[in-house]
């Protein structure tokens, strides 16, 4: 199956929203030059993007193998693992909040609803900002039992 | 310069404390050398070459090993699902070291149909 790396991924999303020179990309992506090219090789490789004269450019026409690598789930759930860890691994005081409640069922219906409103919020916004700035933002939940019960694992 | 500012600033990663003194006699350059190359000078080649040493010796000796053993023992007392999931993530994490490595350094690379004019700047 054709997989596709954390790198790669950010520079396929940052020529999606328009085709770009590699200095546009280091521009935008914020990436090192020598990894920018090594996952450029790679992509045009898998046909995930294409070269026009001096820009690169998303494929539009994908291949049913690397429209899969792009939108797989379980891909999906590793990127957002990895961005997830990194995001702990940096965070200070306020960058990471963690509650233990216990909920009934009205307070859990409540804490659904906002959660909601905050991901339709997310939803709506459209992407201006260069790929390098966007804002990682999480959320997740668990029970205590779980997690600890998983570190045994 | 830029591959200077990387060591220097990986040598203090490791050795925080460090003062000129101790890096000029941990790296056997003389002091006024150190002296020089802290204030901007440019380090030459076996200058890099004995502080990028001094690194990896102690990444060898003692971060390394001591990793390594934790590390084994670790594995010994994981489900499997856990110990696939550690190994892609370390895996992945070679792979992207790896593309840090310049094309100009993979021959394999040079035959690659386009090529890359715009990346001279």
């Amino acid at each position: 199956m054709l997989s596709i790396n954390i790198t790669e991924r950010l520079i396929t999303e940052s020529l999606f929203k328009g085709a770009k020179t590699l200095r546009e990309l280091k521009e935008d992506t914020g990436l090192n030059v020598h990894i920018i090219e090594n996952c450029l090789i790679t992509l045009l490789g898998k046909s995930i993007i294409i070269k026009e004269v001096n820009k690169y450019k998303f494929n539009n026409n994908l291949s049913k193998e690397a429209k899969e690598a792009l939108t797989n789930d379980s891909n999906k759930m590793e990127v957002k693992k990895l961005l997830i860890n990194e995001a702990i691994d940096l965070a200070e005081g306020d960058n990471l909040n963690l509650y233990k409640v216990s909920l009934n069922e009205k307070e859990e219906k409540i804490l659904n609803g906002l959660l909601y409103n905050v991901e339709e919020f997310l939803k709506s916004i459209k992407n201006k900002e260069k790929t390098k700035n966007e804002k990682i933002i999480f959320w997740g939940e668990n029970t205590y039992e779980n997690l600890i019960q998983n570190m045994f694992n | 310069m830029n591959l200077q500012k990387e060591i220097i600033a990986k040598f203090y990663k490791q050795y925080p404390d460090a003062t000129l003194k101790e890096l000029s006699s941990k790296a056997g350059i003389q002091i006024t050398r150190v002296f020089r190359i802290m204030n901007g000078y440019e380090m030459k080649i076996s200058e890099y070459e004995k502080i990028h040493q001094l690194i990896q010796k102690k990444d060898l000796s003692e971060t390394l090993d001591v990793h390594l053993e934790t590390y084994k023992e670790y594995l010994t007392e994981l489900s499997d699902q856990k110990r696939y999931s550690l190994i892609k993530k370390y895996q992945h994490h070679i792979e992207l070291r790896k593309l840090t490595i310049p094309l100009s350094a993979l021959p394999q690379t040079n035959n690659i149909e386009g090529g890359f004019q715009d990346a001279q700047y």
